[in-house]
């Protein structure tokens, strides 16, 4: 069941009349843990024992640990929880990457090993509630957070359906308090986390679907050896559909929460008008990069032990950050380019001689440019469906090849003046957030911009595609 | 961490929603009004303009052109199909040259025609999956798999415009259908003697269906003609398509035939026997010259992905030159001659689902 769909809508409208009843809280929670797992099992009601099993071995290792007052007496638990969360997204994610490798690798010891193949098939979200519930647990092995109330509560937070198949990777310290007291949302929340609703489905289903993926579709996936104009077109949409895409999900996920009364934290802010690369990590699915920070990069010793290792470490993060992406060696160049950008920028900021440039907005303009040219480089290698493919398309980029266009005219135009609406909006309002630019606008454009966009939702021709996250 | 919820705008008054409805209904209505009105795609959800629309549904590209048509197909006919052809337009076209509707008797069976041309393979497996459960007495499924379009990333016109066939609201708002409204009336030959039903599609009467007549069932007779013509050489354009199809003919994407095979396929084929229904793979034909520039290595990868496909069911497969004593003969690049096309749909059919011989052999 995903957002953009007509079942998802009456779901909601039904989940959301019955939690508004005059029931008792355990009660209304329960409701959400039905509904939560009611719509997990619309995905494949086979995933949901592992959802379950997630939720319960994490909730008798936490437990455990809340009890324990030494941190070396906590350690069995922890490596518990680790050895299962990670052990199944393991064997889930990367059972079949890793099978693959292992042929290739045999094969090219010269051994002609040929086992049957697994054939795993990955369920849906399991990276992203597995690294929500993995933060608990970590959390509550440092102290760091209070144990959850009861399994009811601890079940919800893993399983709150909004947010549970693309995130936002919520932290438990953030969620847990909003279940310890009754919660409706209010006016303001209803009638914003609706508007959050309409604009998220309106950036899956106007922009990402309808205007920018025929255009990605039309370039990547062709048989064929692109022109520079296609490779440039398809790069530049691809970068733009996915920030609809995945931020359109955060946007309905927040609204929905909302909805119900739970803030869930931004996940995307104006990540294209970013100047350097730890500057888009703050604004790039916010939550997975503060995850990376919190569990992996600072424990691994950030930037406290020396130049050399602050740069392994970033190297590190990035390419696991890759690699939770998908088990494929094409998201481990994509964390590899990200890791050695985020290297050459604190290099480039280190050695930056102060004379040159010294306007502060064109220095700004230039960074913002620079940044999203890079950032469009790695997203070859994410959208491409082969390395040889992205090779075929970052030639196409460089060397210039002048053929006819595959892609209908006005689609690409619209394509192209979709990405320079984005680019130019994101940079206007680069530090604005979406309360503080809706409240600025007046409401009789507020009650215009709302009918169009429900107008569009409703009138465009689309071919319903599922959220590109939910393959991770 | 910021929050979404820490600064919710001050909740809008009456007026907004009043307004902002007002608005919606503004853009809304028009539209509304001309898609009935002009009805472009001959769905009849209201009295509509008696304007032919056979030439738009023909040369338009839409993809709500074959869901108009498997719209109109009633449920009654649905309820005897027991045979049914999936596919791109080389297997549409084999069940369907010279004019044979969706639906036809065939001895005593009835096939249902749900090749689509243009069709990716995901669009395939989506349309059989979606009309599965409206088919209750299918036995058997002709699954064309034409291994070199398997790796492509689908495209999924027939069934989405299915859905919105279904969901009257997404025609009636719909811009795509705006579109095709002005392009219909924007045609300039809509005289009033064309008026009122020429074009449409006909009705199928579910007790009187066309039978085997309409597509001919001489095979052998069709062998011996098909044997006696000779394929159209390709043109310098279609010498350029086979090219392309050279280079993607089961090279650098057979690994993903390979996954689409194990993950799609044989599920697909599990689910299919569950339900008593026998499937049978057809490989179409390939043009001599696009098979004569297969290297060694490409025949070799077409033969094991074959025998993957073997191993799942019946395998009908035209692509080697030869089967059962014929030798396809072609229009174009892709597409095959009408007397190898009747000779391919008897063939298969007297191979795999022949129960009571309908077909003359000679």
């Amino acid at each position: 069941m995903v957002f953009n769909s007509v079942s998802f809508l009456i779901f909601f409208v039904l989940v959301l009349g019955l939690y508004q009843l005059a029931l008792p809280w355990a009660a209304r929670k329960a409701l959400l843990l039905v509904a939560s797992y009611y719509f997990y099992a619309a995905f494949n009601i086979a995933f949901t024992p592992i959802l379950l099993f997630t939720t319960v071995v994490d909730w008798i290792a936490t437990n455990r640990m809340a009890r324990l007052d030494h941190p070396r007496a906590r350690l069995p638990w922890l490596l518990l929880s680790l050895a299962s969360n990670l052990g199944l997204l393991g064997f889930f994610k990367y059972g079949n990457f890793l099978q693959e490798n292992a042929i290739r690798l045999l094969a090219s010891a010269g051994v002609g090993y040929q086992p049957a193949l697994w054939n795993i098939v990955l369920p849906a979200g399991i990276s992203f509630y597995t690294f929500q519930s993995l933060s608990y647990t970590i959390d509550i092995y440092r102290g760091t957070c209070r144990p959850a109330r009861s399994f009811l509560d601890f079940a919800v937070f893993v399983s709150f359906f909004p947010q549970l198949v693309a995130g936002p990777i919520v932290r438990a310290k953030d969620f847990l308090p909003q279940l310890d007291v009754p919660r409706r949302a209010t006016g303001a929340q209803l009638a914003w986390g609706l508007l959050l609703l309409l604009f998220g489905l309106f950036q899956k289903i106007v922009l990402a679907d309808a205007t920018l993926a025929p255009v990605v579709n039309a370039t990547y996936d062709a048989a064929t050896r692109l022109s520079t104009l296609d490779a440039w077109t398809g790069t530049l949409a691809f970068a733009a559909q996915i920030f609809f895409d995945f931020a359109g999900y955060s946007t309905c996920a927040i609204g929905v929460a909302m909805c119900f009364g739970f803030a869930l934290p931004d996940n995307f802010r104006h990540p294209y008008a970013a100047a350097g690369f730890s500057d888009f990590w703050q604004r790039w699915h916010i939550s997975l990069s503060s995850w990376l920070r919190d569990y992996l990069y600072i424990p691994l010793g950030g930037n406290r032990r020396g130049l050399p290792r602050t740069y392994a470490n970033l190297c590190v993060t990035m390419l696991l950050g890759g690699l939770w992406h998908g088990a494929d060696w094409r998201f481990v160049i994509w964390g590899g380019l990200h890791a050695a950008y985020l290297c050459g920028e604190r290099v480039v900021v280190w050695l930056w001689p102060a004379w040159l440039l010294p306007w502060a907005r064109v220095r700004l303009l230039g960074a913002m440019l620079l940044t999203f040219f890079l950032v469009c480089l790695t997203w070859v290698f994410f959208r491409a469906s082969s390395f040889e493919r992205a090779a075929s398309i970052l030639n196409s980029m460089f060397v210039a090849r002048l053929r006819p266009s595959k892609v209908d005219a006005s689609m690409l135009g619209l394509a192209l003046a979709v990405v320079a609406g984005l680019l130019l909006y994101q940079w206007a309002v680069r530090n604005k957030t979406a309360e503080q630019i809706w409240s600025g606008i007046p409401r009789w454009l507020q009650a215009g911009l709302v009918a169009l966009a429900l107008f569009l939702i409703l009138a465009t021709p689309v071919q319903q595609q599922v959220f590109i996250y939910f393959q991770f | 961490m910021r929050f979404a919820h820490d600064h919710a705008p001050d909740p809008p008054p009456r007026s907004f929603w009043i307004l902002a409805g007002a608005l919606f209904l503004l853009l809304a209505v028009p539209v509304a009004f001309v898609n009935l009105a002009v009805d472009p795609f001959d769905f009849r959800l209201a009295p509509h303009l008696p304007i032919v629309r056979d030439k738009l549904m023909k040369t338009n590209d839409s993809m709500l052109w074959s869901a108009s048509e498997f719209r109109r197909i009633p449920q009654a006919v649905r309820d005897r199909v027991t045979i049914s052809f999936v596919g791109d337009s080389r297997t549409e076209g084999i069940c369907r040259w010279p004019s044979a509707p969706r639906v036809f008797r065939f001895g005593p069976d009835v096939i249902f025609n749900l090749a689509v041309s243009g069709a990716s393979f995901e669009e395939s497996i989506r349309l059989l999956e979606l009309e599965l459960p409206r088919l209750p007495h299918l036995r058997g499924v002709v699954l064309a798999l034409p291994l070199e379009r398997i790796g492509v990333s689908g495209i999924n016109r027939t069934t989405n415009a299915l859905r919105l066939a279904d969901t009257p609201l997404l025609y009636v708002l719909g811009l795509g259908t705006l579109a095709s409204s002005f392009e219909l009336v924007m045609q300039k030959d809509l005289s009033p003697g064309e008026r009122w039903a020429k074009g449409e599609i006909p009705d199928l009467d579910p007790a009187h269906l066309p039978d085997e007549s309409a597509v001919g069932l001489d095979v052998a007779g069709n062998i011996a003609k098909a044997k006696a013509a000779q394929s159209t050489p390709l043109s310098p354009a279609e010498q350029k398509n086979a090219a392309m199809w050279r280079r993607i003919l089961l090279g650098v994407r057979s690994a993903l035939v390979e996954r689409r095979i194990r993950d799609v396929v044989a599920p697909l084929v599990q689910r299919l026997r569950a339900r008593g229904i026998a499937v049978v793979f057809l490989i179409p034909p390939l043009h001599p010259e696009v098979r004569r520039a297969l290297g060694p290595a490409q025949l070799a990868n077409h033969e094991r992905l074959v025998a993957e496909l073997a191993a799942l069911g019946p395998v009908e497969d035209f692509s080697r030159g030869d089967r059962g004593g014929l030798v396809p003969k072609f229009t174009d690049a892709l597409h095959v001659q009408p007397d190898t096309a009747h000779a391919i749909l008897g063939g298969i059919y007297m191979r795999n689902f022949g129960r009571s011989a309908p077909v003359t052999v000679r």
